[in-house]
């Protein structure tokens, strides 16, 4: 494997309530290698933006956290503010999901992007606003010269989000974080906006940890994913087999809840219930069995561990029985519901044409 | 460009409408001026006479066209206090309470702006509290309890500034600063504490804003994070507020310019109305109105250089 960009190891970050820490994630593994593209999965509250922020060293100010993080070598929870503000922008981007908000409404976008030349690079002004038109083409804008010069909100959504990845990438860093990119864009400007990060990625060699509740929109971008639960990874390995043989019941709910052309005149496959409130969740046992349905008494008494299967890892008691007797236990062991069941074991051409809208 | 026609047209309008209510409600006044000019037992013929000379007689219609011809000429009758034109008593009141204006609201904004960025940035320390509550106390006393204690404390005390009077610039701009501290600190003092507050709240909310988020993961550092971004977009309040300050000291501070007996606006609508000087008051109802509207004029156009969604709007 090409060398590591970045690592997290049991990175844990927690909040406090009530003279409580409550974990909002805990013991993160996670690594990014040069030039690759690695999803990080799980619905809101699992813990997949904190993490992000934290790589930004922009973790909110009343939590604490633990581990180690490194980045290209340096360690960044050993980092001052001065060094912060060196690397943020220019070593690591992020950007975010919506992008009205993220842009200053009373600046233009131009000057906006050119902030971050000139905080890192000694270059003139000029020099600087040719750079960044250079970079607004790259990202697909038109007629940059008049757009350099227009307010956020005289700006359509894509080309709001194009600007946002125009800024993060001025500085060609080592490693984009994109938060959510496409949940506040129309379903037709998200294929564009993920292409377009997919096309950064080839051309500056940036990597890219891509953050979504959607395995499917990841599909056809990222090699690895990280599916996340309540603070934990459950399970991680290359996106194609966790799509076909998802293992964690997280995962197979995550898959079966994609949708596509098999969904027509179905109800759409979802988990029951909802992540648990921080203050809620078991500080022992599995974070997911009030909603599984393969749960056994274990999982309440002990804490699952991640487990290595292939290439693959997976926080499940009951994943190496079923890896064992897959195929032949299936059927009676399975999820409930049609949707669940059928996306146990799908072909490759089901997949694909789940993740048409990619 | 058309925000601007748009908004330019909105004053003209709205400027016509305030001469015709103005010369109106002068009109249906109870109380005929001739009268109050010749005594209320004037002989009725010298009071035909006068009625006749002054214009009374002919149609109101025609008597508006008159006034605002006259207007348009700087014409805005005698007083018949002073026997000066109305004019040249406004444009003189109009230079001490206009200089007090202005250094009024710089005051305001040297005060108001800097503590209310710190307070912001500081609130959850306890000695920020000390800070809140002394705003708090300038706030609730009375300008004129203000205006008496630095007064007496500056002037009487300490000699360093003038008690009283007024210095024009042209005379010497040194003495002009001097004669206007102590009147303008007592107005500033007041409005900078209803700034701080705006201030404060307005640099709160911008903070929590998912720009600043941005701002910061672009590598900027706090200060530039700061006064780059957030501070420009906290100014809509600041500048509401700076623009009904200066309507209200442009429309004279009749209690602060008595104290300091300073010649402006504040003093002359006083007298005005003492003395039953209908000319001058009907010329100073005018003033007054006309600055309001002007004053919210400059605060739109303002508003729409700081923020360039409002000119869509």
């Amino acid at each position: 494997m090409s060398d590591i960009v970045c690592s997290l190891q049991d990175f844990s970050l927690q909040f406090r309530e009530d003279g409580t820490w409550y974990p909002a994630v805990s013991d993160l593994n996670l690594e990014i290698h040069a030039g690759e593209m690695v999803a990080l999965i799980g619905e809101s509250g699992c813990g997949k933006s904190v993490t992000a922020l934290s790589l930004m060293g922009l973790w909110p100010e009343e939590a604490r956290v633990s581990g180690s993080l490194v980045m290209q070598g340096e360690n960044l929870l050993a980092m001052d503010s001065r060094r912060w503000a060196e690397y943020r922008g220019s070593q690591v981007s992020m950007i975010f999901q919506e992008p009205m908000t993220a842009l200053n409404p009373l600046i233009k976008v131009g000057k906006q992007i050119r902030e971050n030349v000139l905080v890192h690079q000694h270059v003139t002004r000029r020099e600087a606003k040719q750079q960044v038109l250079g970079m607004m083409k790259q990202a697909g804008l038109p007629d940059v010269e008049a757009l350099y010069h227009c307010y956020p909100h005289q700006l359509s959504g894509g080309q709001r989000q194009r600007i946002m990845i125009a800024m993060a990438m001025i500085n060609h860093p080592s490693l984009l974080i994109a938060d959510e990119p496409t949940t506040a864009l129309d379903v037709t400007i998200q294929a564009q906006i993920m292409e377009l990060m997919r096309q950064m990625n080839r051309e500056l060699g940036s990597a890219v940890l891509l953050i979504s509740h959607d395995l499917g929109v990841v599909k056809n971008l990222c090699s690895r994913a990280y599916i996340m639960y309540a603070g934990h990874v459950v399970e991680s390995g290359p996106v194609a087999e966790l799509l076909q043989n998802p293992m964690h019941p997280y995962t197979r709910g995550l898959v079966a809840a994609i949708p596509g052309p098999h969904c027509r005149d179905q109800e759409l496959a979802s988990i029951p219930g909802t992540v648990p409130a921080l203050n809620a969740r078991l500080q022992i046992g599995c974070g997911f069995c009030n909603r599984c349905a393969w749960k056994t008494d274990i999982c309440e008494k002990e804490t699952p561990q991640l487990k290595t299967v292939g290439n693959r890892m997976v926080r499940c008691h009951r994943v190496s029985e079923q890896e064992h007797g897959k195929r032949s236990a299936d059927k009676g062991e399975g999820l409930e519901g049609e949707g669940q069941n059928s996306a146990a074991n799908v072909s490759d051409a089901e997949i694909e044409r789940r993740c048409v809208h990619v | 460009m058309i925000f601007y026609l748009k908004k330019a047209a909105g004053l003209l309008v709205t400027l016509i409408l305030v001469s015709v209510i103005t010369f109106g409600v002068f009109q249906i006044l109870p109380g005929n001026p001739v009268y109050i000019i010749l005594g209320v037992d004037a002989d009725p013929a010298q009071a035909a006479a006068l009625e006749k000379a002054l214009g009374l007689d002919r149609p109101m219609a025609e008597r508006y066209l008159d006034w605002i011809a006259g207007l348009f000429r700087g014409d805005l009758g005698m007083s018949y206090r002073y026997q000066q034109p109305v004019s040249e008593l406004l444009s003189s009141a109009l230079e001490v309470t206009g200089s007090l204006a202005v250094v009024t609201l710089v005051l305001t904004v040297l005060i108001g702006v800097p503590v209310g960025i710190w307070l912001a940035g500081h609130s959850h320390k306890k000695y920020s509290v000390i800070v809140s509550m002394l705003s708090q106390v300038s706030l609730s006393v009375p300008g004129f309890c203000m205006a008496v204690f630095l007064s007496s404390v500056f002037a009487v005390s300490l000699r360093w500034l003038p008690s009283m009077g007024f210095v024009s610039w042209s005379d010497s701009p040194v003495e002009w600063l001097r004669s206007l501290l102590l009147p303008s600190l007592s107005l500033a003092l007041g409005s900078s504490s209803v700034l701080i507050r705006y201030v404060k709240v307005s640099v709160t909310n911008q903070q929590k804003q998912d720009y600043v988020r941005t701002a910061y993961s672009k590598g900027l550092k706090k200060t530039r994070v700061m006064y780059g971004h957030v501070v420009r977009n906290s100014l809509i309040p600041v500048i509401t507020i700076l623009g009904m300050t200066a309507a209200d000291i442009l429309g004279g501070s009749i209690i602060i310019e008595n104290v300091f007996s300073m010649p402006g606006i504040g003093r002359l609508i006083s007298v005005s109305i003492t003395s039953r000087d209908l000319p001058l008051l009907q010329g100073l109802t005018l003033y007054l109105a006309v600055i309001v509207v002007v004053c919210n004029f400059v605060v739109d156009l303002i508003y729409s250089v700081v923020d360039p969604r409002i000119r869509l709007k």
